[in-house]
């Protein structure tokens, strides 16, 4: 900016000097010397050309801001893009957290008629449940033993505890602490399908996950 | 026992309630078992009971002996012995007659089939009522049991069922159970509570009221304790309630399960089953829940403890053979015997209070619920319900005459009794809801 306002000083200084020369010479028949005129030719051209490189340089100059500018946008569009992306991930990690909470307290892991033992598809949820609670290791859980209505109360109450106790040795062999682990038996007592079918009760024996 | 009936009694004579004022002289003589102990009721024996004589003579005492004579008359009924004879066949009215021996006519009596007989007389001054009650040997002409109470009008029931008590007792030889009660759980409020109600299903309780699920009721031989099964605490655990007065219960809340409890013959310990040490084994127990030693060592499941009448052994489940079947073990030498073979599913065992019989539940070969008995080594097995759905939770009268089961032959749970035998099955109680796990007192 200094340096436009200085030209514009150069070339008003010099347009006085040119009248105050031109004053002089009014006095003097108009007539030009060719050394004159030559000299008259030269300073209009290095005019000429200050101007030109005064404006490519001012051209150059906006150019370079433009770009500038250009960048910082991208850079900013980047940056809100990349924040974006982190926040989808991290909204998709809470999900699925969500999920597999949900999927470890709402899937119960079921049993044969007054049997104990673990049927093939129950370990694979245990497996499932394990893995859980190793990336889990703040999480601790009470796990719950129930039996379908047939048969006596009080037997099933304890058959409902061995269930619990199974499906927690089983947790507890794949490496989870057991004092993570809680388990109760609520024998016959709290059916999820109180009908008396098979249906309701094959969905009745099973071991429950809760969260404390 | 004797205990409490002295209790029983001197409270009564505190109360000026009911007051037996003397007993009529009966001819000393060898008690004869009018009843077979052996099979009771294989022969009921016919009764009659006449229309009791009342004296003054007015509508409402008339209204009164209408409603005594046949409450006598189905207390008796409910033990099982008798067959009561139809009055429309009787030949002879108190009320003209008079009830002392001297002033009846047997033959009237022997003619219509009836060995026994019982006379009563009521006489009403105010609000007191004197029952003078009497029974007969109709061939003999020989008063058995000749007693005389006094009592208010609320004390009907119990001036009928002290009387039966003493026939009872000199029929058979051994008390009656008119004084005992039946604990149930029942879910009528939606929620499993414990409930009492008289052996006759009269006086219906409540006992728990904590919403929660509650099972498993045990009376302890003197009746001032109960034990049950509570999920108060959101698992089994077990409370000791005292029954009588106010004094403070007990939890036994040890980790896992603290369930079926069973109360010593004539101690107050139990067994129970905890499950403290990772699987459920069976412990004594002091009364105020401390326990005194273990009882069982086995990998299986031990629930379900009940003693033997002189507090020797303990019969209990076990599915240490891979089911679940019914083994005895004597408390002292911890020697164990298994007693049932058959099936994959036997349970609830009960020990009759005479001793020689165990009552249970086994899962039949249709997949159902039935009550057995069978003899304490095992032999003479013998199936009391069959084609009527589930029956199990079997508990004796006792006297050990009867057994009380819960049955689904009306469709949902109730609680029904039947004799020793199998015989005379009827359901005790209708109450809302539907009702489980019948323990009848000592």
């Amino acid at each position: 900016m200094t340096r436009k306002r200085m030209f514009v000083y150069i070339v008003f200084i010099g347009l006085l000097a040119l009248l105050i020369f031109s004053g002089c010479s009014s006095q003097q028949p108009d007539v030009k010397t060719p050394a004159e005129i030559a000299e008259q030719e030269a300073a209009e051209r290095a005019r000429v050309e200050a101007e030109r490189r005064i404006k490519a340089e001012e051209e150059s100059r906006r150019k370079k801001a433009e770009i500038q500018r250009q960048r910082q946008i991208e850079e900013q569009q980047r940056r809100i893009a990349q924040e974006e992306a982190a926040r989808r991930e991290k909204e998709r990690l809470a999900q699925e957290e969500i999920a597999s909470k949900e999927r470890f307290v709402e899937t119960d892991i079921y049993f044969d008629y007054n049997e104990s033992t673990l049927r093939w598809d129950s370990q694979e949820e245990l497996k499932i449940k394990a893995e859980w609670m190793r990336t889990h290791p703040d999480i601790d859980i009470i796990i719950e033993g129930h039996c379908d209505e047939r048969g006596s109360s009080a037997y099933n109450i304890a058959l409902g505890e061995r269930r619990a106790e199974t499906a927690k040795n089983f947790i507890v062999d794949l490496g989870v602490e057991p004092h993570r682990i809680e388990s109760v038996s609520f024998g016959e007592e709290r059916p999820i399908d109180p009908r008396s079918t098979e249906e309701a009760w094959s969905k009745n024996r099973r071991a429950h996950f809760v969260i404390k | 026992m004797s205990d409490l009936k002295t209790k029983y009694l001197s409270s009564i004579v505190v109360c000026f309630l009911l007051v037996s004022v003397f007993t009529i002289p009966v001819n000393a003589q060898r008690v004869i078992d009018y009843i077979d102990i052996s099979n009771p009721f294989l022969r009921k024996i016919p009764i009659a009971i006449p229309l009791f004589r009342y004296t003054p003579e007015t509508p409402q005492n008339e209204s009164l002996s209408k409603e005594i004579t046949p409450l006598l008359s189905q207390t008796l009924e409910f033990t099982g012995f008798f067959k009561m004879l139809n009055e429309k066949a009787f030949l002879e009215e108190l009320q003209k007659t008079g009830i002392s021996g001297s002033s009846i006519n047997f033959k009237n009596w022997t003619a219509i089939g009836a060995e026994l007989l019982i006379t009563g007389g009521l006489q009403v001054q105010d609000k007191l009522i004197v029952a003078e009650l009497r029974l007969f040997d109709t061939f003999s002409g020989r008063l058995l049991v000749g007693k005389k109470y006094k009592g208010w009008h609320d004390d009907k029931r119990k001036i009928v069922r002290r009387f039966c008590n003493e026939i009872i007792e000199r029929l058979t030889g051994s008390k009656g159970f008119f004084d005992s009660q039946i604990a149930f759980v029942s879910n009528q409020t939606g929620n499993k509570e414990i409930f009492t109600c008289d052996f006759d299903g009269y006086n219906v309780k409540q006992i728990t009221r904590n919403r929660s699920i509650n099972l498993s009721p045990a009376w302890s031989h003197d009746k001032e304790w109960m034990a049950y099964t509570s999920f108060t605490k959101n698992k089994p655990d077990l409370y000791i309630r005292h029954m009588v007065g106010k004094k403070r219960g007990v939890f036994v809340s040890f980790k896992g399960h603290n369930i079926t409890p069973s109360w010593h013959p004539n101690r107050l310990e139990l067994a129970a089953a905890l499950s403290k040490v990772g699987n459920s084994e069976i412990y004594l127990l002091t009364g105020s829940g401390k326990i005194i030693k273990r009882l069982t060592y086995d990998w299986g499941i031990d629930v379900s403890p009940t003693w033997s009448p002189d507090g020797k052994k303990i019969a209990f489940v076990s599915n240490r053979s891979g089911n679940a079947h019914i083994y005895i073990k004597e408390v002292e030498s911890g020697d164990i015997k298994r007693l049932t073979y058959e099936g994959k599913y036997n349970v609830s065992p009960s020990w009759s209070p005479k001793g020689d019989r165990i009552a249970f539940c086994g899962r039949n070969n249709v997949d159902m619920f039935d009550i057995y008995v069978m003899n304490v080594d095992g032999s003479r097995k013998m199936q009391l319900t069959k084609n009527c759905k589930n029956n199990e939770s079997p508990t004796w009268s006792p006297d050990g005459n009867l057994i009380a089961f819960s049955s689904t032959r009306f469709g949902k749970n109730q609680i029904f009794v039947m004799t020793a035998y199998g015989t005379d099955q009827r359901l005790l109680l209708s109450l809302p809801g539907e009702q489980f796990e019948p323990s009848w007192s000592r």
